[in-house]
């Protein structure tokens, strides 16, 4: 009988998803991913995590709850740094620690596949590989990890064309036919937050409902690379996807207008979106809002603040 | 070169004597007040963490005085603490501020030793015997304050006056700051025990004793805490930081015990694998170490939003709950109300009081 792996829909797996799957696929488990975020999921997460945590990893937490009974072993990666030009990126601590957080919350989990992605002690490839090397079927993990990193690759191209993640979850990507004219308003934010549609309120549909095209930027590794060689650079991978993306827009997006979507009591969101706010306000002198979720945050709340921000970026092109 | 650095705790009294030793002229950053929170804050991303909020009005009103270089302790790693110095130099920059940034972290090692020699007019001889001098005088002050607050908070508890026990410590902390000769600091050092043990006493024969771990900033500066160290002392309960200005200084700017990171680290290891920054690491391993000693309980502080601090405390709650001791998470930051935490602290020192009694009969 197949082994299940319970994967959650949540932080890293809207990067790494592809990867994933097909690595266990391809080692012969039964991938079971958990539902999409709902307002259970939340609830769950809200009620078992510190209250200061931010919204997506109590999300993850709820996920955890929801999956953690149906499967055999559960996937709880720790991204510690990887290298990039000379230097080292960090995980942020709350990726970091993620392993040691969910084991804390939870008094009865099951087995847990731990990949700690750390560059300094082993290539990712020995990570994923050690950390199903004491869950027997271990043969042909060199291939598998093969197959699945090749797989990441093509998602990774389909994710930039698409502007969207979404189609490693099975989704087909929104409705690209929206005429290119009218307003343009760049969105920068973690993929994890602005494309799970339980935890930001369909930022992105509101952005079109308001009659402005949403516009995202996925970096290249060499567009990320170049970035982390700046003297600017943050020493937080994901981070600097995000600058490189902002850069990216700001510079040659031809946008009229930048959203930073962030979640509350997000620490490196604190000094990335200060640094992108103040580059794109004093250097490019584009119109910036940020908008700041958590569990509380109010749909209608936040469908007025796109509004307005779109009325204003109307009114300023006129 | 008029250098400025961030307040923390008691650590500006050993740097000041440390670089005017070295020759460079120091603007003291004053003692965090309401109104310098409140400059930080306004200045700050509203998400940063309290102690960069803190020294961004500090390093505003220093650069007010007059000083044209900022030293910051930075780095790249995890934690945001490491870029303080780069953000903090840009908004102060756009306020309209012109300085140097001097970061002191281990790959500028050059650039620090060409400022060394460039307040000694370029002559390594002068720059070495200069700096030998400097690194003496800071460390007999450092170890003369660390040693001063060791007998205080030891003597509080047990002292009839508690007013008269916090003046003592200020007058000797005053004498430090005021004498750089190598002869009278070690004489402060040598007497601060015989001195609090004078002061009269209030007869108490039990002591509680509690730990204090969490983030550096927080366990280290009275203002943002609250004083903990000093009110707790004044209900009987001895506190006992997991860090303190001195440590901090040889933890993190001379990369001294090494011995203790490494314990702290295998302590952990069963709850905390990897230490992320904000101390996370050794306050899980301190926690476990005063279970072992018996201590009454620990107190974890960390600013509001502190990547590491939350993401710790589910740990934190588990690992006491695992060994049997109590265990108070205080989140603090500039909106934090004195009464709400005094109120927090007074209740936890009868808890503890209370099952003190209770295991004792």
């Amino acid at each position: 009988m197949p082994r299940r792996i319970g994967i959650c829909r949540a932080l890293h797996a809207y990067h790494h998803y592809a990867l994933w799957h097909t690595f266990f696929a391809e080692l012969g488990w039964d991938v079971v991913l958990s539902s999409p975020t709902g307002r259970n999921t939340v609830e769950q997460g809200v009620r078992l995590a510190p209250s200061e945590l931010c919204l997506p990893v109590k999300a993850f937490l709820g996920h955890v709850a929801e999956i953690k009974d149906r499967v055999d072993a559960l996937l709880l990666p720790r991204v510690v740094c990887t290298r990039i030009a000379r230097d080292w990126f960090f995980g942020c601590p709350k990726a970091i620690a993620l392993p040691d957080l969910t084991r804390a919350v939870f008094d009865a989990l099951p087995v847990i596949v731990e990949p700690i992605l750390d560059g300094q002690l082993k290539t990712d490839e020995e990570s994923y590989r050690n950390a199903v090397k004491n869950m027997g079927s271990t043969a042909g993990a060199r291939r598998a990890y093969k197959r699945a990193s090749a797989a990441a690759g093509r998602s990774a191209l389909r994710t930039r064309r698409e502007g969207s993640p979404l189609h490693m979850f099975g989704y087909t990507a929104a409705d690209p036919t929206l005429p290119d004219a009218g307003l343009r308003v760049g969105v920068v934010g973690h993929p994890y937050l602005l494309f799970d549609s339980g935890l930001s309120l369909g930022v992105l549909d509101k952005v079109r409902q308001s009659g402005a095209r949403p516009v995202l930027f996925f970096p290249t590794a060499a567009e990320v690379e170049r970035e982390a060689r700046l003297e600017t650079a943050l020493n937080w991978y994901y981070e600097l996807e995000l600058l490189a993306a902002a850069r990216r827009l700001l510079e040659t997006g031809k946008i009229d207008g930048l959203l930073l979507v962030a979640s509350f009591a997000c620490g490196t969101g604190a000094v990335t979106n200060e640094l992108i706010h103040r580059s794109a306000v004093h250097t490019h002198h584009i119109p910036t809002i940020q908008v700041l979720l958590d569990e509380h945050t109010g749909e209608a709340g936040l469908h007025t603040r796109i509004e307005s921000f779109v009325d204003l970026l109307r009114l300023r092109k006129r | 070169m008029r250098v400025a650095f961030p307040h923390m705790g008691s650590a500006p009294i050993a740097l000041e004597g440390l670089l005017r030793v070295l020759g460079a002229e120091v603007v003291l950053p004053p003692k965090p007040t309401r109104e310098i929170t409140e400059l930080g804050a306004r200045l700050a991303p509203e998400m940063m963490c309290v102690p960069f909020k803190l020294t961004l009005g500090n390093m505003f009103r220093c650069l007010e005085a007059g000083a044209d270089v900022l030293a910051y302790v930075s780095g790249s790693w995890s934690c945001r603490f490491g870029y303080y110095g780069r953000l903090q130099a840009q908004i102060l920059r756009d306020e309209g501020f012109q300085f140097r940034l001097l970061e002191l972290r281990h790959d500028r090692i050059p650039g620090i030793v060409r400022e060394v020699l460039r307040l000694n007019r370029g002559r390594m001889s002068s720059a070495v015997l200069n700096s030998v001098r400097a690194f003496r005088i800071g460390w007999l002050k450092s170890t003369a304050v660390e040693e001063i607050e060791s007998r205080f908070r030891e003597a509080l508890p047990n002292a009839r006056d508690a007013r008269g026990c916090c003046r003592l410590v200020d007058t000797l902390i005053q004498e430090v700051r005021t004498t750089s000769k190598p002869a009278a600091l070690t004489r402060i050092r040598d007497t601060a025990r015989a001195r609090f043990d004078a002061l009269p006493r209030n007869g108490r024969t039990r002591v509680l004793r509690v730990k204090l771990v969490g983030e550096s900033f927080c366990v280290i500066e009275p203002f943002i805490n609250f004083d903990i160290i000093a009110r707790m002392g004044e209900m009987g309960v001895l506190v006992e930081p997991s860090l303190t200005s001195h440590r901090w200084i040889g933890f993190h700017g001379f990369r001294l015990n090494k011995g203790e990171v490494g314990r702290m680290r295998r302590l952990s290891a069963p709850y905390w694998r990897y230490c992320v920054g904000g101390e996370d690491q050794n306050s899980v391993g301190h926690l476990l170490l005063a279970a072992q000693r018996r201590f009454d309980g620990v107190i974890h502080v960390h600013p509001f939003g502190c990547m590491p601090g939350t993401v710790v405390q589910p740990t934190m709650a588990k690992a006491a709950r695992d060994n049997n001791i109590s265990y108070l998470p205080l989140s603090l930051d500039e909106h934090s109300s004195e009464t709400g935490v005094v109120t927090r602290l007074e209740a936890f020192a009868s808890l503890i009081e209370k099952r003190r009694r209770r295991h004792v009969v």
